[in-house]
């Protein structure tokens, strides 16, 4: 018997909402809607003002990767200026994102274990999260909102005192990580839940062109850390972290063996501070004029501002392009076929952002 | 940035051709720029390699129409409904809403600049 079956906009498994009209033929989607919009807030046609508040409300396009979104958008606009900001204010921007990514991760890893109904390991990931909050509490004063990014550098220096403490917080952070990975991994129960659900194909990730641990794990070495390297990362190298499979399994352990990518990663930044002058801002001398685009890899997957300006203090365009935008299109074609009881499970292995997706 | 300008027949060859060469769509960006608007299309091709091609569609009154290059690449479906509903340009065989509810229309456009108009004229 054929029947429909509303799922969302407001659903337990994701925190924002989004709606899936789902056709169901006894347990199994026939055919699925995505329904989203529900809170598009038309930030592209409030950034047409001045550039220097443009940071601060980049930072609310999403509270997770806000950090990424205040660093895209000043590359952007930096773009547009040819100007280049301190080697410090580029390291300080590079370790941030790092420790957002494991934040993010962390949030991810939690939201689809909780999702098959393991409540306690989805505490033990946020309580992890908690200690990476409180690093990005002492390094900015804030904890979800940094608001360090400005365009030309940072506002927010980071001490060799600060640097020590974070190097100890790798550790700390790793051995946790570490445990919840033994956790994970040889859990039969969780393996057994995820592998061979929700597979995406190679083929059918390219031809979407979805970004992030949803292209990654279904064999796409695609990272814009590697493909187009920014900051930092043109010295620190990365290897984009792959796995084969496409299933939810798979996408789920691109992100826990990222976190000792991210972890690696800062243990190599921080000791760049060390005889880096402390100079962290560069003062544009010209206004935003032309246009120009930036790339960053959120955890979520790459992310896009497109900035054009018009010499003077307002811009005239600016375009979002954020990684659940890409990964949109790949829901539906995975949760066709699927179980109902599959459908929470599939969407959430996507990280979506729905604050991102709608802007 | 740089960019090449291309007819919309001209970019259904380019985008077949860069679908050969495993290029990935980035996104479609829309830009008003009073008498026209452009629309530009960036692509990935390679590590630190973008490709960046746009159409530049005259304003018609809310009459423009495009082709669409979701049946060559189907990642571009969204950004096509997005073009569609923040500028009023017609996508073809695409339906043309995805975020906005159907009383607000083409929020992105703005009015022909006056001068234009009346060189027009």
């Amino acid at each position: 018997m054929r029947t429909t079956i509303q799922f969302g906009p407001q659903h337990p498994v994701w925190i924002e909402p989004l709606r899936l009209k789902l056709i169901m033929d006894g347990e199994i989607v026939k055919d699925a809607e995505l329904e989203a919009g529900y809170v598009h807030k038309g930030l592209e046609k409030k950034f047409e003002w001045d550039y220097n508040k443009g940071a601060y409300l980049s930072e609310r396009v999403c509270a997770i990767c806000t950090q990424h979104h205040s660093t895209c958008f000043c590359l952007a606009v930096e773009g547009t200026m040819n100007l280049e900001i301190p080697r410090r204010a580029q390291i300080i921007r590079t370790i941030m994102l790092e420790l957002e990514r494991l934040h993010s991760h962390f949030l991810a890893i939690g939201l689809t274990l909780e999702s098959i109904g393991f409540e306690n390991l989805f505490m033990l990931c946020f309580r992890n999260r908690e200690i990476v909050l409180d690093v990005f509490e002492r390094t900015t004063g804030n904890r979800i909102l940094h608001g360090i990014n400005i365009v030309g550098g940072v506002t927010r220096n980071i001490g060799p005192e600060m640097g020590k403490e974070i190097l100890d917080f790798c550790d700390e952070i790793e051995k946790r990580s570490r445990d919840l990975e033994k956790m994970i991994v040889n859990s039969y129960t969780i393996r057994q839940r995820m592998q061979g659900v929700g597979i995406m194909s190679e083929k059918l990730a390219k031809d979407l062109c979805v970004v992030g641990p949803v292209a990654r794990g279904s064999n796409v070495p695609y990272d814009v850390r590697a493909a187009a390297p920014y900051l930092m990362y043109k010295e620190v190298k990365v290897t984009p972290i792959i796995e084969k499979d496409g299933d939810c399994w798979a996408r789920s352990i691109v992100r826990v063996r990222e976190l000792y990518q991210s972890i690696d990663l800062i243990r190599q930044l921080v000791p760049m501070l060390e005889g880096t002058p402390d100079e962290i801002f560069a003062k544009p001398k010209s206004m935003p004029e032309g246009e120009s685009f930036a790339r960053v890899e959120p955890p979520r997957g790459e992310l896009f501002y497109y900035v054009r300006g018009q010499k003077s203090i307002k811009l005239d365009r600016v375009k979002i392009r954020t990684s659940t935008y890409a990964n949109g299109p790949g829901i539906i074609p995975l949760i066709k076929g699927s179980h109902l009881a599959d459908v929470g499970l599939i969407t959430i292995t996507f990280d979506p952002c729905i604050g991102c997706f709608d802007r | 940035m740089e960019s090449k300008t291309v007819t919309q027949a001209e970019l259904q060859g380019i985008v077949n051709n860069l679908r050969e060469r495993s290029a990935r769509l980035i996104t479609i960006v829309g830009v008003d720029v009073g008498e026209n608007i452009e629309v530009l299309y960036f692509f990935n091709t390679g590590v630190n390699l973008t490709e960046v091609y746009r159409i530049i569609v005259p304003k018609q009154g809310g009459n423009e129409e495009i082709l669409s290059i979701t049946p060559l690449i189907p990642g571009a479906f969204i950004a096509e409904n997005e073009l569609s509903e923040m500028f009023g340009i017609k996508v073809k065989d695409i339906p043309g809403r995805f975020f906005l509810p159907p009383n607000i229309n083409s929020p992105l456009r703005r009015p022909v600049p006056a001068a234009a108009k009346e060189a027009k004229q």
